[in-house]
């Protein structure tokens, strides 16, 4: 089966390094995903979808027929569920491209030049989390793999913490408590960063939070040898 | 769709009241909703209160036993809604109006080219806006 890359609304336009790290990658492990064209929003899971779940409907059968037949690789994690859960409707096969990456683990291994030894939370988030169970596997176990075969050391936090994002902008007091939480872990645990597969909890912990975070894909490249200076895309 | 069909639907009624959704809950944890009451408040014809603040995050379907998927009957309650806050009205419109919650900026284009991307395309809005026409969805 071939695939094909749905970025999504927020990676190409707010986080485009990822995006950038997402592609090297895939270039340095032979993976042929090209993009999609021409994409529209997948309706979010939190706000949009409930909204109308015809309208959700008719978005997804959209985004199948771009992908005309092929597998559908989602960057966006929040993407990953709205598509992944639509599948009934659409017939399309979804994977978040963390659940790529450990496909292709062998392929990270061979091309991993520089080991970090970085100490990364692991944090996959609770979308990416979902899917993965849902597909049979742990996405914890999944980011472990993936970090541990990118030289760094996975170190593994409590279980069902959130980023917040979900209430953002709705309930900003309870955003920040549940955020709290997770950073205080992380600082607890004595961590260099936080590795996650979402772009929302990459937002609340890095830009909003001020804790070094990075996306998985940042250090899958990172250690494959991408030389793009993200720093500028970091707050903390 | 009313409590009955919604508890119908998702089978609300094989609940046992064990709160392992609750304990899951990070939102409950810090005195958000509660998933277990909202349960029982949906299966008793009630709506429960603060629906909107959970994070649909999931870990209340995957922790239930009774393989209850309590987000979708948070997406359900959403949907039969009256106040569904600004925030998602103004990211409503802008999916309208451009076919993604988020647009490119002059800045974004400048940060794609430094990072060797092509530019960012436009999306397929015409043909969202058909579905989100047909299916009555807001726009300013």
């Amino acid at each position: 089966m071939t695939d094909i890359l749905y970025r999504g609304c927020t990676v190409p336009s707010r986080l485009p390094h990822i995006e950038a790290a997402v592609k090297y990658v895939l270039e340095k492990i032979g993976a042929n995903v090209p993009d999609m064209e021409n994409e529209v929003c997948c309706m979010e899971p939190v706000g949009l979808r409930p909204m109308s779940l015809e309208a959700w409907k008719g978005a997804a059968a959209i985004i199948a027929g771009k992908a005309a037949g092929r597998r559908i690789v989602s960057i966006c994690d929040g993407c990953t569920i709205s598509l992944d859960s639509a599948s009934w409707h659409t017939g399309s096969e979804v994977i978040g491209f963390m659940e790529l990456l450990h496909e292709r683990i062998d392929d990270i291994r061979r091309e991993v030049m520089l080991e970090s030894g970085l100490k990364l939370a692991l944090f996959p988030g609770c979308h990416c989390e979902a899917v993965c169970e849902r597909h049979g596997s742990s996405a914890v176990g999944i980011l472990s793999d993936i970090v541990s075969a990118a030289g760094a050391i996975p170190v593994r936090v409590k279980d069902s913490m959130c980023c917040g994002g979900g209430v953002s902008g709705v309930n900003d007091e309870l955003s920040k408590k549940i955020r709290e939480e997770a950073v205080n872990v992380f600082a607890e645990s004595g961590v260099d960063a936080v590795v996650t597969s979402c772009p929302f909890c990459f937002v609340q912990f890095d830009s909003v939070a001020r804790f070094r975070t990075y996306h998985v894909a940042e250090i899958v490249a990172t250690a494959m040898g991408w030389g793009a200076d993200a720093s500028s895309y970091h707050r903390a | 769709m009313d409590f009955g069909e919604i508890t119908e639907l998702l089978d609300l009624k094989r609940c046992v009241s064990c709160g392992a959704c609750t304990d899951a809950c990070p939102s409950a944890r810090h005195g958000g909703i509660v998933p277990d009451v909202a349960v029982v408040s949906v299966i008793d014809g009630k709506f429960p209160e603060r629906i909107w603040d959970c994070l649909m995050c999931h870990r209340c379907s995957m922790a239930c036993p009774q393989e209850i998927d309590v987000a979708e009957m948070m997406a359900v309650l959403r949907n039969v809604s009256d106040g569904i806050p600004e925030r998602y009205v103004r990211t409503a419109f802008q999916v309208y109006r451009t076919g993604r919650t988020v647009s490119p900026s002059r800045r974004t284009a400048s940060q794609r080219e430094d990072l060797g991307l092509s530019p960012a395309d436009d999306a397929d809005a015409d043909a969202l806006r058909r579905v989100l026409d047909r299916e009555g969805w807001p726009h300013d």
